[in-house]
């Protein structure tokens, strides 16, 4: 098992107490250079054991249990912020289904911005009481939710203290590049939400639970692509970078490598990334900053279960991802649309892989005081030749009849450009992808492609394609060309992918 | 590898026939936790060396002894006598200078 | 219980023979005049003769395999991992959680932390948070008026032996005060009172104790005295046919040398140690057995500890083994092992199955240490260790049930 040598340091469980001297009666008074003094901590969930050494391991431990992902501690509190979304409600299910003790909040922002585009997710979704009572009668668990708003820090902090969550999840954000580029007060309202509630959250944990990890949600999408195609590595340097400059040399050890960012809305999970670090040097608190590849699907075990646990799809311009919109494009019959010359690469991960990195590193915490940084991705392709898997998929196995089309790039970024991404972490913890496009793309049409659903898609056709430009201009992006699948060579950059 | 701490410094740094390195790491600290694998390279290429790591919360009066203000920071020992001091995280071949030098 | 009240005064650390000796010297007249009153008994302590031990089986009337507390520190079960057990782990309750009334109780050593009791509860060493080491939590800024210590100061303390000296006098002093405070403000039962500065003096200063031409001497005769008075205080404030219990925990005697038994383990093929680790999380496959502090010996057998080597069936062959080894430990030609236990014979209940699984009584002036140290023996850098002869005195306390030489698990008879 992946975390089996965790100790104690690592237990959100241990509270720290400072150094004491082992031995008490009398002698506790001399210091001798010879020994010991140790740290010693007290369990929070074994209050029997007094005060002792932080040494026992998450595999000697009685309270950590192994599970198909590692050992995971009996009845974990973890907390859900965005418990009603695309990812926090399949992370819910599943958390729950491994035994924790699962409890979350949400405010709907995500459903009320989708409708302010006039879109609606195209799998139904029930409101979050019923989405509830479907899990305890389909499930068998019971999830303690409250709606708040990630900014009320008033309700937020209460809620904390009154659960004591060890793990925090935040993915209580507007992730959307698109909606934060709309006009001033999108912006804003991207930028004050995101960062100000990770703010927020980071003060509040560092008063109630300083011990539990925070586990947010950052993006690929901050580290940019630079056109040197110098590799992606997770977040911090390793030692063998080196600087050389004027006949020297330093090493990059350990420094934030360089974030490019390529909206609003990425500049705000960057500004996270500084909050959280920050936190973490000042306060000893415990994060993982997850740069998440480009996420799509629809399936895990625990939502596939029944059609009112499904989890929520957008296929507009503002929330749907590019994978998803394209099987959407393909079951109306619109030729995908790539932006420009296509030849953005991009890492991306399925739901169900997503979800299983969750859990993986919910089970390995990090040391306390460390910031570290995951690239959570499975596998990295060109948006063009995903069009192209689509359409294979989409015509072999399902008979859609499926064209390609470049637009006008309403974005601001390169087109062609190297992506070299370094990705060892999750496979340090267990992970190996289990679901490619092809798999996930044949399940989503399988779900999607029926009457009812390409109903569901034909109502809210006008959403998709891309108005919101980066010059603020509203406008529909002009076809450049409309082709045939499989009619382009392969030309550009190939993408380069390090996992071990 | 070793872990170094105040009950066996004398023994594995001190009296080592050796040239020493010892890095002295924190948990929370970066730069740190990446030294590793330069760490094991460099062990690798110059078998002769001892190279240990002391953790800085868990050996206080030893961090304090050797006034360590930053951390990673990088002691050389030989024969008992402290030699040499490097603050923050290096390349591999920094490191490796300095210990030809000082061999 | 009749309706009169008890006192007991605990004065840790203090051997019988001292209360003689202090006495004859008048050095504590109001004990010695007590002494006409009542009865005075060696009482012998706990096996091993260690505070945390003793007091428990003190306030539970329960040998360690009952209570579970086998000494200040432990080794946490399926780990090498050392702990301090604290109340948390006290599987019998102490008197005042089961005799009805009104308790006051003052710094008793490990019964950190404190729960909800009828009447007040400070505990004594080593209590880490005041917090919860009073309850009730009213009584804490009064506390921190009178300037109450848990303990003497431990960086002032180890720097220089008048420093030490003048520490313990001034903890002595407000944890009379404290005694005041409380005796008035509560209409109780039961009183017990424990004075914890006796111990630390006598670990550092047994030498000027014995050494009558030290400069010391006077001022470390003069600390006793100063109990005294609070004895004599105590002896005053009660009513004719209220009930008087003394006693100590455990004796104290001069130290020759610390005995590191893990050496001797490491020596004889016991014991193997690894490169990575701390502390006992060296311990290497292929041991067989390993020590703690004050004599505890313990089987690393299988089931138990995580590199265990040991199955049930050599555990027998192995115990008498170890005994064997160690009754052979000579240091300067003399035995370092007066007797040793296997834990059936001094212990039972039903967490014996935390108990040492041979526990080592030394000879006099050997201290057992548990160290992973190439020494066998050294210097030790404090002159008085534990030994089991402590003290019980009684007055107007049905003793019937207690025979000549009682045990510090007798001592709940003379409270009930």
């Amino acid at each position: 098992m992946h975390n089996a040598e965790k100790t104690c340091w690592n237990c959100p469980a241990a509270k720290l107490k400072g150094n004491i001297d082992f031995r008490a009666c009398g002698q506790s008074m001399k210091k001798t250079l010879d020994e010991d003094k140790e740290i010693v901590i007290e369990c929070k969930r074994r209050p029997d054991l007094g005060h002792f050494e932080p040494s026992i391991t998450f595999e000697q431990c009685p309270e950590w249990r192994k599970t198909k992902y590692g050992y995971l501690l009996r009845d974990m509190k973890v907390m859900i912020l965005g418990i009603d979304g695309y990812l926090g409600w399949p992370l819910a299910l599943k958390l729950a289904k491994l035994g924790c003790k699962v409890s979350g909040i949400d405010d709907y922002t995500r459903r009320d911005c989708v409708m302010e585009k006039g879109a609606h997710t195209i799998i139904p979704i029930p409101k979050m009481t019923e989405r509830l009572h479907v899990a305890k009668e389909v499930l068998d668990v019971e999830i303690n939710f409250r709606r708040m708003d990630i900014r009320d820090f008033k309700a937020l902090r209460e809620f904390i203290e009154e659960v004591k969550p060890e793990a925090i999840i935040q993915y209580a954000e507007i992730p959307s590049a698109p909606y934060s580029m709309v006009d001033l007060d999108h912006a804003v309202e991207v930028q004050n939400n995101n960062v100000l509630g990770t703010l927020g959250l980071l003060w509040i944990m560092k008063d109630v639970v300083p011990e539990s990890c925070i586990i947010k949600l950052g993006t690929m999408g901050e580290y940019g692509a630079p056109l040197t195609g110098r590799p992606l590595f997770e977040g911090l340097f390793p030692s063998d970078a080196v600087l050389s400059w004027d006949d020297r040399e330093w090493s990059m050890g350990g420094e934030l490598t360089p974030r490019d960012p390529v909206s609003f809305y990425h500049c705000s999970k960057v500004q996270d990334t500084f909050n959280v670090y920050e936190a973490c040097k000042y306060w000893w608190l415990r994060s993982y900053d997850i740069m998440q590849g480009v996420i799509y699907g629809v399936h895990t075990e625990e939502i596939a279960q029944d059609e009112r646990l499904r989890t929520r799809f957008d296929i507009d311009e503002w929330f749907g991802t590019v994978i998803n919109r394209f099987v959407s494009q393909a079951i109306l019959g619109i030729p995908l649309t790539i932006y420009g010359e296509g030849e953005q690469i991009r890492g991306f991960i399925a739901l169900e892989e997503a979800m299983e990195c969750m859990v993986r590193l919910i089970a390995s915490p990090p040391e306390p005081g460390q910031y570290d940084v995951v690239n959570q991705v499975s596998g990295i392709y060109k948006i063009r030749d995903l069009a192209e898997t689509v359409s294979d998929v989409a015509s072999k196995e399902f008979g859609l009849d499926v064209k390609i089309q470049r637009l006008e790039n309403p974005r601001v970024e390169a087109e062609v450009h190297p992506l070299e991404v370094v990705a060892k972490k999750l496979p340090q913890r267990g992970f190996k992808p289990t679901v490619g496009p092809d798999k996930e793309i044949a399940r989503m049409l399988k779900l999607l492609n029926n009457k009812v659903m390409r109903k569901r898609i034909e109502e809210k056709k006008y959403s998709i394609m891309p108005k919101t430009t980066w010059s603020g201009e509203k406008k529909d992006s002009d076809v450049l060309e409309v082709y045939e699948p499989g009619t382009k060579q392969k030309t550009g950059y190939e993408p380069r992918f390090h996992t071990k | 590898m070793i872990d170094v701490n105040e009950a066996n410094f004398s023994e594995k740094v001190l009296e080592s026939d050796n040239l020493v390195m010892v890095e002295f790491w924190s948990s929370w600290c970066p730069p740190c936790k990446i030294m590793e694998p330069t760490l094991k390279k460099l062990k690798e290429e110059h078998p002769g060396i001892t190279i240990g790591k002391i953790n800085t919360d868990r050996n206080r009066s030893l961090t304090k002894k050797y006034e360590i203000l930053g951390v990673p920071t990088f002691l050389f020992f030989k024969e008992g006598n402290m030699l040499h001091r490097e603050v923050s995280a290096k390349s591999k071949n920094q490191l490796k200078k300095i210990i030809e030098e000082l061999r | 219980m009749n309706g009169n009240k008890s006192v007991i005064v605990g004065i840790d650390g203090m051997p019988h023979q001292m209360v003689e000796d202090l006495c004859k010297k008048n050095v504590m007249p109001n004990l010695a005049s007590l002494l006409d009153e009542g009865a005075l008994r060696v009482m012998k302590s706990s096996t091993p003769a260690v505070s945390s031990i003793s007091w428990n089986s003190i306030i539970t009337g329960a040998n360690p395999g009952e209570h579970g507390i086998y000494g200040f520190s432990d080794i946490i079960q399926g780990t090498y991992s050392m702990c301090f057990p604290n109340s948390n782990a006290l599987k019998k309750q102490p008197y005042w959680q089961t005799i009805k009334g009104t308790h006051v109780v003052i710094n008793v050593p490990a019964t950190y932390p404190v729960k909800k009791i009828n009447g007040c509860h400070i505990s004594g060493f080593v209590s880490l948070d005041l917090d919860k080491a009073v309850y009730p939590r009213e009584i804490i800024p009064k506390l921190e008026d009178i300037n109450y210590h848990i303990d003497v100061d431990a960086e002032k303390g180890h720097k220089s032996e008048t420093l030490l000296l003048d520490e313990l006098f001034k903890t002595l002093k407000a944890r009379a005060r404290a005694l005041d405070y409380l005796w008035d403000k509560y209409s109780w039962n039961t009183l017990m009172f424990v004075i914890t500065g006796s111990d630390r003096i006598e670990h550092f200063l047994w030498h000027v104790y014995e050494d009558e031409g030290h400069t010391l001497h006077e001022r470390f005769l003069e600390f006793y005295s100063a109990i005294d008075e609070i004895i004599g205080g105590i002896n005053n404030r009660l009513n004719e046919d209220d009930g008087l219990i003394m006693l100590s925990d455990h004796g104290m005697e001069r130290v020759k040398y610390n005995i590191n038994l893990n050496t001797h383990l490491i020596n004889e093929g016991f014991l193997q140690l690894r490169d990575e680790g701390r502390g006992y999380n060296k311990i290497d496959e292929g041991t067989r057995a390993f020590a703690l502090e004050d004599g505890r010996v313990y089987i690393n057998r299988k089931g138990q500890y995580p590199r265990r080597t040991v199955a049930p069936g050599q555990e027998p062959e192995l115990k008498k083994e170890i005994s064997d080894s160690f009754k052979t430990l000579k240091i300067g030609g003399e035995q370092v092992i007066r007797k040793a236990h296997f834990r059936e014979e001094i212990y039972h209940g039903a967490e014996l199955g935390k108990a040492p699984d041979v526990v080592l009584v030394p000879n006099k002036g050997f201290n057992l240490r548990g160290k992973l140290s190439d020494s066998l023996h050294e210097e030790s850098p404090l002159s008085g260790m534990h030994n089991p002869q402590a003290f019980l005195y009684t007055k107007n306390v049905d003793d019937s049930t207690i025979a000549d030489n009682p045990t510090v698990e007798d001592v709940i008879k003379l409270v009930r």
